[in-house]
């Protein structure tokens, strides 16, 4: 419930960290890539894969990444946006009424805000202190399974595994696979990113809770 | 006379033997089996319970005993694993104390779980207005229907898709987010972190214990103590950056009877230290001394005894107020020794009894109307400060007329108070001119302070003023506020006739909460019905449901699933057509703690529930709510304790008025006019004075200073009552210089203890003793010059 508050978080972290790269690729020199690029959009295809009824659900739609938080706009088969701020979330529905959740409380998203700036400050000691972190390679293909220290977390999410290729521009990524406890996974494919320097003002009124 | 003497000393010893064994034996016999003396020390307990009728009172006594019991402990440091484990170590040594009722640190995922599957069982019984409105139409049956795939197929949803088939409209998702937002908005700032509820403040980490203490951690000025037992855990561990704050009531309750039980000490120990040597001095001799302790003492041990038996309990309050017995027992025993060591005309103690009985009668008639009167006044403290009072110096009355006569008398060449030598009067003294001197100028006097002070002469209590943390706990309340953000101080209470009644009217009150508080800050409230709705309104979800219905087939068919689901889905519908909840139903642990505090069930036949508002964000609207239905209270504790207060003390002074008129018509029966008007006209300067002096110093006149009005009233009224018997005698001899002398000593030694209680840190307790305290110089004043 709360706790998959949490998955924009490492869907972002996992967007920041496609631009990761470094000829020895290690998780730290992923992470150092990160704090280059402040701002991330572009799109997604997700897929919810619910094991116990052996079902998926496939919608896509755009991405923001930002240091003012994460956007989640699904635009088919159902358009609905979720933003997770540093202090709300904000759900809009289809009819355009928004759903405003106060997280300026919750320990959750205190720890979302953390890792963000953990992530957009490079400060891989941090996020070594919330995850366990296995990251190999194979050939131009990079994967970092992240695995949360924190129980809360981890009851509600078994694993984070980030995947993206290496370029000699630096990394591109591509994949998420997120694993709940209950076996459900959620992967999420990236295509067309880009990293403006700048959000336009359209971009950032989505941050804010009106 | 001898003869005459003798069996008379034995019934007199008889009674105060009779009497005072009919006290202390039962009382020892209980304490004895119960093996532990109950002592109350609970804050709120020495304030008036709010008048509110006994079942809504029976109501708010279960509220504030409940919450008088939650303890919060916050473990904090920088960094968050430190104070985790330190949380662990303390949850571990006290998990299975007895006395505790429960101790939580951790938290439970699997909680959640459970209201997952419990939203989803009861998926369509669970519908708010809101949602039930959009549903009465059929455009808003189709957007809601839109809105719950757009929901499927977003980022994110608080619950498992995995029941989708049989819950296609996402109804458990709905309810599930409304039941998440109202515990957040409820509760504290406190979240799930690995396990364990912490939040982090100004950089600091801050993990919480919850504790709620049992009957016998509850336990004030007791060993068992559980607040004890929390210091001495914690205490070793605050080290290399840890920090606890601690919170909630028994801490103040804790600290509060420490620093009564040493006030207590300190105060008995000065005042008991100060009356020996002062009647060392006096005396010369260690008899009158040993007796006279021995008398208060005997006193104290009945005093206690009565109250603990009457009461079942005895409030530390009403121990502090107790030692001011000392100075009031002690007149009685002074008034006799002094008579036994320096009367020569008084050959026997049986003469020595006769010739002090009226006037100590007279003082004991006096002094004992003023307390029984506070006997009926509606106030569970008073009335055990009253009882302990009246029965502690009826002990007194009783061992000084009973065992004092059977003390032989000094030797003829040793009765004498060689101090008394010194104790001559001025030739140009002329009692009668300095009396009236005194008198009209203590009128003149008051009644000009008054005139000019008149605009402060208030009846006003502040209860906030009554207490005040100090140093660590109040650092702790403030920082504890500041983490948790979290301070009801009021709530509404609901009555009803079932449990369906009590549920349909909270949510009509909820539905007014919630447009008062629309927008507002820690406007959040906790209630029973925002997790189990009334019937009635689970019927109206129901029906509101029955119209997503004929829009199941393509719903379903939009999340991959076939037509065949949808004669499912309809059956099962069909199937919970009797299905509702009830707050005594079947409802996961995790909701029912959430609402332990709130559903009272039924008391005295009648049902009773709570709402409990974050905070008061608007007291006059939270009135005019509650005002709307007779069913409904609203207490403001604070605000009410005040105002009953001022109702209470208002009642006092009627009393007061009351046992003024009954003393002037019993002193009539024994003086003559200008005795009964000089005596009359005590009272009278007392309550000018202490209110002229009150209105100069900008004191409000409250609860306890107009309590302390009442009981000077017996004590004042002894002096003038001793002194006119005195004056009766027409005795030129020697012996007429004893009874003022005596009254020098009682007043002495009075003023001693009811000044030492002006000395208390307890705001009450130091009113008390300061409005004794110069009602009682007044007093002495009045009638020694």
């Amino acid at each position: 419930m709360k706790k998959r508050i949490i998955n924009p978080v490492f869907i972002l972290f996992i967007l920041i960290s496609s631009s990761a790269f470094a000829a020895d690729m290690t998780f730290d020199s992923v992470c150092a890539q990160l704090a280059q690029h402040p701002n991330t959009t572009g799109s997604f295809t997700q897929i919810k894969k619910i094991s116990a009824v052996n079902r998926s659900l496939k919608s896509s739609g755009t991405f923001i990444f930002s240091l003012e938080g994460i956007m989640w706009k699904t635009e088919k088969p159902f358009p609905s946006s979720l933003v997770v701020g540093m202090t709300s979330v904000i759900q809009t529905t289809p009819d355009g009424k928004k759903t405003v959740i106060d997280a300026s409380n919750n320990q959750i998203f205190t720890s979302i805000s953390t890792t963000l700036s953990s992530i957009f400050s490079g400060n891989t000691e941090k996020l070594y202190s919330s995850f366990n972190v296995v990251f190999s390679s194979d050939g131009n293909r990079w994967t970092a399974v992240l695995t949360p220290k924190d129980k809360t977390v981890s009851a509600v999410m078994k694993t984070l595994e980030l995947g993206g290729l290496s370029t000699t521009g630096g990394a591109e990524f591509d994949t998420i696979v997120m694993t709940e406890s209950s076996g459900d996974t959620i992967t999420y494919a990236f295509t067309e990113q880009k990293y403006p320097k700048e959000l336009s003002d359209n971009e950032k009124a989505n941050f804010t809770a009106k | 006379m001898k003869k005459q003497t003798l069996p008379r000393n034995r019934t007199f010893a008889a009674i105060w033997l009779v009497f005072h064994l009919a006290i202390i034996l039962p009382c020892l016999f209980v304490i004895v089996k119960d093996r532990s003396v109950n002592f109350d020390a609970d804050l709120f307990n020495m304030l008036p319970k709010p008048d509110i009728g006994k079942a809504m009172g029976v109501a708010d006594e279960k509220l504030t005993e409940m919450t008088g019991e939650n303890v919060f402990i916050l473990v904090s440091h920088d960094d968050f694993a430190a104070a985790k484990s330190t949380a662990e170590k303390v949850y571990a040594q006290i998990k299975d104390s007895p006395r505790f009722k429960s101790v939580s640190l951790y938290s439970d995922s699997a909680a959640l779980g459970q209201v997952t599957d419990f939203v989803h069982e009861y998926r369509w019984n669970l519908l708010d207005d809101n949602a039930v409105n959009m549903l009465s139409t059929k455009d808003g049956a189709q957007t809601f229907a839109q809105n719950s795939l757009a929901k499927a197929y977003s980022a994110f949803t608080f619950s498992s898709l995995e029941n989708l088939e049989e819950d296609p409209f996402m109804l458990g998702e709905y309810s599930l987010q409304k039941y998440l937002t109202s515990l957040q908005n409820s509760g504290t700032s406190m979240s799930p972190k690995d396990s364990v509820l912490a939040a982090n403040y100004e950089g600091k980490w801050y993990v919480m214990i919850r504790g709620i203490l049992s009957k016998e951690g509850s336990a004030l000025a007791s060993k068992s103590n559980a607040v004890a037992q929390i210091y001495e855990v914690c205490n070793p561990l605050e080290k290399d950056g840890i920090r606890f704050v601690y919170s909630g009531t028994p801490f103040h309750s804790y600290k509060s009877s420490t620093s009564a039980s040493n006030e207590i000490t300190i105060i008995s120990t000065v005042t008991l230290l100060a009356l020996v040597i002062l009647l060392f001095f006096v005396f010369r001799s260690a008899l009158p001394i040993i007796i006279s302790v021995g008398s208060i003492l005997l006193s104290i041990a009945t005093s206690f005894s009565i109250t603990y038996l009457l009461f079942g309990r005895i409030h530390i309050l009403t121990l502090v107020f107790g030692t001011s017995l000392i100075g009031s027992c002690i007149d009685y025993s002074i008034h006799y020794f002094i008579n036994w060591k320096a009367n020569k005309s008084l050959t026997k103690g049986a003469e020595i009894r006769h010739h002090l009985m009226t006037g100590l009668l007279l003082s004991l008639i006096s002094t004992e109307i003023c307390y029984l009167i506070l006997v009926f006044a509606p106030f569970g403290l008073l009335k055990q400060m009253a009882v302990f009072s009246l029965f502690g110096i009826f002990s007194s009355f009783l061992t000084v007329v009973s065992l004092y006569p059977l003390l032989p008398l000094p030797p003829e060449d040793k009765r004498s108070i060689p101090l008394l030598k010194n104790f001559n009067t001025p030739a140009w003294y002329n009692k009668k001119i300095v009396s009236r001197v005194t008198t009209v100028i203590f009128f003149a006097a008051t009644l000009t302070t008054l005139g000019i002070f008149h605009k402060n002469v208030k009846i006003k209590n502040n209860v906030n003023e009554l207490y005040k943390a100090k140093g660590r706990v109040l650092d702790d309340t403030v920082l504890a506020y500041k983490v948790l953000n979290y301070n009801p101080s009021g709530w509404f209470i609901i009555a009803g006739d079932s449990t369906e009644d009590v549920l349909e009217r909270e949510e009509s009150l909820c539905e007014r909460l919630e447009k008062v508080n629309e927008g507002k800050p820690l406007g959040g409230y906790i209630a029973t019905s925002q997790y189990i709705p009334s019937i009635a309104k689970q019927k109206k979800s129901r029906e509101a449901v029955k119209n997503l219905m004929p829009l199941a087939e393509d719903q379903l068919a939009a999340l991959g699933y076939s037509s065949s689901s949808v004669s499912a889905l309809q059956s099962a519908f069909s199937a919970d057509a009797d299905k509702y909840i009830t707050p005594d139903g079947n409802i996961p642990d995790y909701l029912k703690s959430a609402i332990t505090s709130e559903w009272l069930g039924e008391i005295d036949g009648r049902y009773y529930s709570i709402v409990l508002p974050v905070s008061i964000t608007n007291e006059t609207a939270y009135e005019q709510i509650a005002d709307q239905d007779p069913n409904v209270y609203f207490e403001d504790k604070i605000r009410d304790i005040g105002r009953d207060l001022d109702r209470l003390t208002k009642t006092i002074l009627l009393l007061f008025a009351a046992a003024y008129v009954v003393i002037v018509v019993v002193l009539k029966f024994f003086y003559n006019w200008r005795h009964t008007l000089k005596t009359a006209s005590i009272p009278l300067l007392i309550v000018l004075v202490i209110t002229s002096i009150f209105a100069a110093s900008g004191i409000n006149l409250e609860f306890f200073s107009i309590t302390g009005m009442i009981l000077v009233f017996g004590l004042g009224l002894d002096y003038v009552i001793y002194m006119i018997e005195n004056e009766k005698r027409h005795d030129d001899s020697q012996n007429s210089k004893l009874e003022p002398f005596a009254i020098l000593l009682s007043f002495l030694t009075t003023a001693v203890s009811f000044g030492a209680l002006a000395l208390s840190s307890f705001v009450p307790v130091h009113m008390l003793g300061l409005s004794i305290f110069l009602g009682l110089t007044t007093a002495f004043l009045c009638t020694i010059l």
